[in-house]
């Protein structure tokens, strides 16, 4: 029992029951306010009926040519709606933007490696391991960068593993 | 900083700067940008002026060193500097782009409008400079000026789409006041959505159609264009389902039932699609009832057997159960019992099970209380085991007991036995399953219920050992799933319903939560009341600097987002943006702040600091905007509070929030605007009174302020008084020594009968926090108030030299009042030494009540030390009071 919308403003002022968690970041307007100004067709809110907030996800398209891509910046679940597949729907309507909206080859997102629930989660979704960006979490912790072919990559090419880790620095996409 | 510059790159090649050259300067000045970005302020003073003197002509080196100095807090010298560099007529995008930043920082966006009309007044061809007049007026909020700077842009480059879109919205932004250019802009939006010679049509482009027809009621044309040909294809993305659910509720709307409830079957059928609860209940909104409940049913069997894991369905069924007893009270709960039953068989386990049931177990409760225990009995509960399903299913049926209200019918030793059972389960399953480091145990809900039984049970007795057990019950389990933030929640609760507002910011200020952003303005009332009124001003000054730069955020980078906004062609959040804006504008917890920390400064000045520094601790917030703000009635009225409750979620909706009554509260307290009106009214007239030179015509005005729709409380009445007899004092005419031999004699009996009811001794019987509450009331505001206006009256009033018969108000006529003062600051240095006197005994007692040795002990030490904080705050600025009292020499 969840209504799917998109993100508005006033839901910045509702949503502390998901970012008290500590693993959600809870960013400044700037932030918020320049990826609604950019891809509000990216920002998807999960909501009960009682208008409490479930979840949201906030994404981007971005790369060019054959790395144009969506990519998922955040996805979280308020701790009392967990275990009832609402990333999985989350993360499904951001791929739909990103293959139907923006047509792009891949989705990506970058992932603790320490997160080992996330991962399994991710990869139960058709994602898998790119490359490794090393120290991409302030420097004291490597991330996963993971990856989804869209229906546009037809030859699957954006999937296909980095052998070496880079750097966080030299991470471009 | 280094953002913004990088942002403008693309405009500044498009103003025909060459890449080169602006590769050249971003070398050159890289040092003093890196400085600014370091805050190393004055080191990019120290370049800035060396390079100057290598360069005295070189313009962006005075800009940036003018942006120096305002950052160094030498705002004089820079706005001198930058006013010097506009006086050049400056019409590079380098140089107009870090002037923008200047006079942002200087909070004067006014002239950044200026400053770009002029640059294009002197190139007129240059759309880039055209661009941003456009985005200045965007930045004041001037849309009719951004429409007539748009409309001349579209004229001298209609290549330019975007500029005739900037247009629309600005016409559209005006149309909320002027119905005629709302046809104006509908019509231009039309017109832009049926050109057909532009291939694709972007979908926000149609979105701001849809948002303008329904900001007109135009439901039937909202319709058409959600049928039109050449509209589907922007709105089927990123699917279909996303035109054809406005559809369906757009024909509900417009009360076409059929329609829609086909349109939301097509939804609802899709293989393999999402079962939306808004699509599930658009399909029952569409159905009359009780005559389609059957019809209903059989769909809702149907999409459960073709969804069994979906939660929706299964729930459907019980909102149809719902709407038919809503509908007609004789329908029974035989129907609703039964779907919930079925729905805890099903999803009993996931976490979120008992808010699912919430809405439901509301209209269940009213049925008969033998109806409710049958209907409990049979939610599987009874089970030995501690493994995590079992542990989830025992929880949710106490958590259903919860909600039905049975807990109320309870004697106190059933609840003190569903306590020590609830404890009991909890240690068992943290035993077996401790927590992980990120994890949140399923078994804290338990430790949750035991405390809302103990709050229930102070409730009903008053005791303060319920409210330590449960600080200790929630102390254990926060130490093991230290990420559970409903736990920090509920004790910061506990706490301050002992009165203790140490514990309470500790967990409040907890990195596990990491409060921050905007999460001041929904969850910083939770502390702020309490931890001003029992003195914890550090935390006070950290939370409302937190909050004043969420509000300063809003005011000074929202606008550059409406920009980015109109840039990106993203038009339909726009006024979305402009109305976010506006509403934070009229925070309540920002006005609060505005007002109680000027007046929690003063409560802490010594009294040798003079009038100097009372004035320095006024002037942030008196000024003209905010004495507005909060001394008019209308505009107190008009503010907002945006704090979220995050009760565990089995609790009771609180009742509607009450103005304060209690003396102590302050303007924190959500919905206290006549008292935020009363303090903020205060504030600004003590900043008139220590003003020089002194204002008494806006004292005068201030006083009648605070007379009109002036409530009968003894506080407001004895703020009245003071400050008519201050207003008298300030302008000595013939009525108002009349006037002040009537006022005096009446403040001294106000200020004895508060003194009397807020500095009574202490009885034994009574509990500790109830009397340090009436104590903090007096300390800070009677006596910070008595005390300030007298000093302020001392100073305007003829001293004795001067001859009696040419004063018409006398320092004679105040003296009885001067001296009811220092009596009654005595007794309030007094009260303070006895009530910190009797925390020691108050703690003893409370240990032994609570009955728990170890955590209540703990937590005791913990309360108690808050006690003595708050005490030794309140005693210190009784004796300043004192001290400044003595100095009154009527």
């Amino acid at each position: 029992m969840t209504t799917f919308r998109e993100f508005h403003c006033d839901d910045l002022l509702r949503f502390a029951n998901i970012n008290l968690d500590m693993f959600t970041e809870t960013y400044n307007f700037g932030f918020y306010f320049m990826y609604m100004a950019k891809w509000p067709e990216y920002i998807t809110l999960a909501e009960s009926p009682a208008g409490r907030p479930m979840g949201y996800i906030w994404g981007k398209a971005e790369g060019e040519g054959e790395s144009w891509h969506g990519h998922v910046t955040a996805v979280t679940v308020a701790s009392e709606y967990r275990r009832i597949g609402l990333a999985q729907q989350l993360m499904g309507i951001l791929e739909a933007v990103s293959e139907n909206t923006h047509d792009g080859y891949f989705v990506d997102l970058f992932v603790r490696q320490s997160n080992n629930s996330a991962i399994s989660m991710y990869k139960k979704l058709g994602y898998s391991i790119y490359r490794t960006v090393l120290q991409y979490y302030s420097g004291d912790e490597d991330a996963y960068d993971m990856r989804k072919a869209l229906p546009r990559d037809v030859e699957k090419k954006s999937i296909i593993p980095l052998p070496h880790p880079v750097k966080a620095s030299d991470e471009t996409d | 900083l280094r953002q913004s510059r990088k942002e403008g790159g693309g405009a500044k090649q498009q103003a025909g700067m060459s890449a080169g050259y602006e590769e050249q300067e971003l070398r050159r000045l890289r040092p003093v940008w890196e400085a600014l970005d370091m805050h190393n302020y004055k080191l990019a003073c120290k370049l800035t002026t060396a390079a100057l003197r290598r360069h005295p002509a070189d313009t962006i080196i005075a800009v940036l060193k003018a942006l120096a100095l305002v950052k160094c807090g030498d705002s004089k010298e820079g706005e001198a500097l930058i006013e010097q560099v506009r006086a050049t007529k400056p019409t590079d995008p380098n140089v107009l782009e870090t002037v923008t930043i200047v006079y942002k920082a200087l909070n004067k966006v006014d002239r950044v409008t200026e400053l770009y009309q002029e640059a294009w007044n002197a190139k007129p061809g240059n759309n880039y400079l055209a661009e941003h007049v456009f985005f200045a007026y965007v930045r004041e909020g001037r849309f009719d000026e951004q429409q007539q700077t748009a409309l001349r842009m579209f004229k001298m480059w209609p290549q330019k789409h975007l500029y005739y879109m900037w247009r629309a919205v600005s016409t559209y932004l005006q149309g909320r006041s002027k119905k005629d250019l709302m046809v104006l802009a509908e019509a231009l939006v039309r017109k832009a959505c049926d050109d057909e010679s532009r291939k694709e049509l972007p979908p926000n482009e149609v979105e701001l159609y849809l948002q303008i027809l329904e900001s007109q009621g135009k439901h039937e044309a909202m319709l058409s264009a959600l049928r039109s040909p050449r509209l589907i294809a922007p709105l089927e993305k990123p699917t279909r389902a996303n035109r054809t659910a406005r559809e369906a509720a757009l024909l509900l709307r417009l009360g076409r039932l059929d329609e829609a409830r086909a349109e939301f079957a097509t939804l609802l059928d899709e293989p393999g699609g999402r079962l939306d609860w808004a699509w599930l209940t658009g399909y029952l909104d569409c159905c009359p009832l009780p005559e389609a409940a059957s019809q209903v049913t059989e769909y809702f069997e149907k999409l459960q057997a073709s969804q069994q894991q979906n939660r929706g369905p299964h729930l459907g069924m019980a909102e149809l159960e719902k709407r038919l007893i809503e509908k007609d009270a004789t329908h029974g709960y035989a129907g609703l019992t039964q779907r919930l039953h079925q729905y805890v068989s099903a999803f009993g386990t996931k976490p979120s099970c008992i808010l699912d049931l919430r809405p439901y177990l509301l209209v269940l409760a009213k049925a008969p209380t033998d109806k409710l225990r049958d209907f409990v009995l049979q939610v599987p509960a009874a089970s030995d085991k501690s493994d995590d399903i079992s542990m989830r299913l025992f929880t949710l049926h106490h958590q259903i007991e919860r909600v039905l209200g049975l807990h109320k019918s309870k004697t106190p030793e059933e609840l003190e036995a569903l306590v020590a059972t609830f404890h009991e389960k909890y240690a068992t399953f943290v035993a077996a399953h401790p927590p992980g480091t990120a994890d949140i145990s399923p078994a804290d809900d338990l430790v949750l219920l035991a405390s809302s039984l103990l709050q229930e049970l102070f409730e009903r007795e008053h005791k303060p050992s319920h409210l330590l057990r449960a600080a200790a019950i929630l102390e254990g389990a926060v130490a093991k799933s230290e990420n559970d933030f409903q736990i920090r929640l509920t004790l910061i609760e506990v706490y301050k319903r002992l009165g203790a507002a140490a514990p309470a910011l500790r967990h409040f200020r907890s990195k596990r939560c990491d409060i921050k952003n905007i999460l001041y303005e929904t969850l910083g009332g939770t502390v702020l009341d309490d931890a001003l009124r029992y003195c914890m001003f550090d935390d006070v000054k950290h939370v409302t600097e937190h909050l004043m730069l969420v509000h300063q955020e809003n005011d000074t980078s929202i606008p550059d987002n409406i920009i980015q906004a109109y840039q990106n062609g993203v038009f339909q959040k726009i006024l979305e943006f402009i109305e976010f804006r506006e509403k934070l504008q009229r925070s309540h917890l920002l006005a609060a702040s505005r007002v109680e920390g000027p007046l929690a400064t003063l409560l802490q000045l010594q009294p040798q600091a003079g009038a100097a520094a009372i004035r320095e601790a006024l002037a942030p917030t008196a000024t003209a905007d905010v004495i507005a703000q909060l001394t008019s009635t209308g505009e107190a009225e008009d503010l907002t509070d945006h704090g979220v409750r995050l009760a565990p979620l089995w609790e009771p909706e609180p009742p509607a929030a009450t103005p304060a009554e209690d003396l102590s509260a302050t303007s924190f307290v959500p919905g206290s605007k006549q008292l935020l009106r009363l303090r903020g009214t205060v504030l600004a007239l003590l900043a008139a009174a220590f003003a020089e030179p002194r204002d008494a015509a806006l004292i005068g005005k201030l006083h009648t302020s605070l007379r009109e729709g002036c409530p009968t409380t003894p506080l407001w009445a004895f703020a009245e008084d003071l400050f008519g007899a201050l207003a008298c004092v300030l302008s000595p005419t013939e009525a108002h020594g009349d006037a002040l031999a009537v006022r005096a004699p009446r403040l001294c009996e106000r200020l004895d009968a508060l003194a009397a009811e807020l500095l009574a001794p202490l009885k034994p019987e009574a509990e500790l926090v109830a009397r340090i509450k009436p104590l903090q009331a007096f300390v800070s505001q009677v006596g910070l108030w008595a005390a300030l206006a007298l000093v302020c009256a001392q100073a305007a009033l003829p001293s004795r030299k001067q001859k009696k018969g040419q004063a018409v108000v006398t320092r004679e006529q105040l003296r009885p009042v001067a001296h009811a003062l220092q009596r009654q600051l005595a007794r309030e240095v007094s009260c303070a030494k006895e009530l910190r006197a009797a925390v020691p005994a108050w703690r003893a007692a409370a240990v032994a009540a609570a009955g728990v040795a170890m955590p209540a002990d703990v937590v005791a030490d913990e309360v108690a030390a808050s006690y003595l904080q708050t005490l030794g705050a309140l005693e210190a600025s009784a004796e300043r009071q004192v001290a400044l009292a003595a100095q009154l020499k009527f």
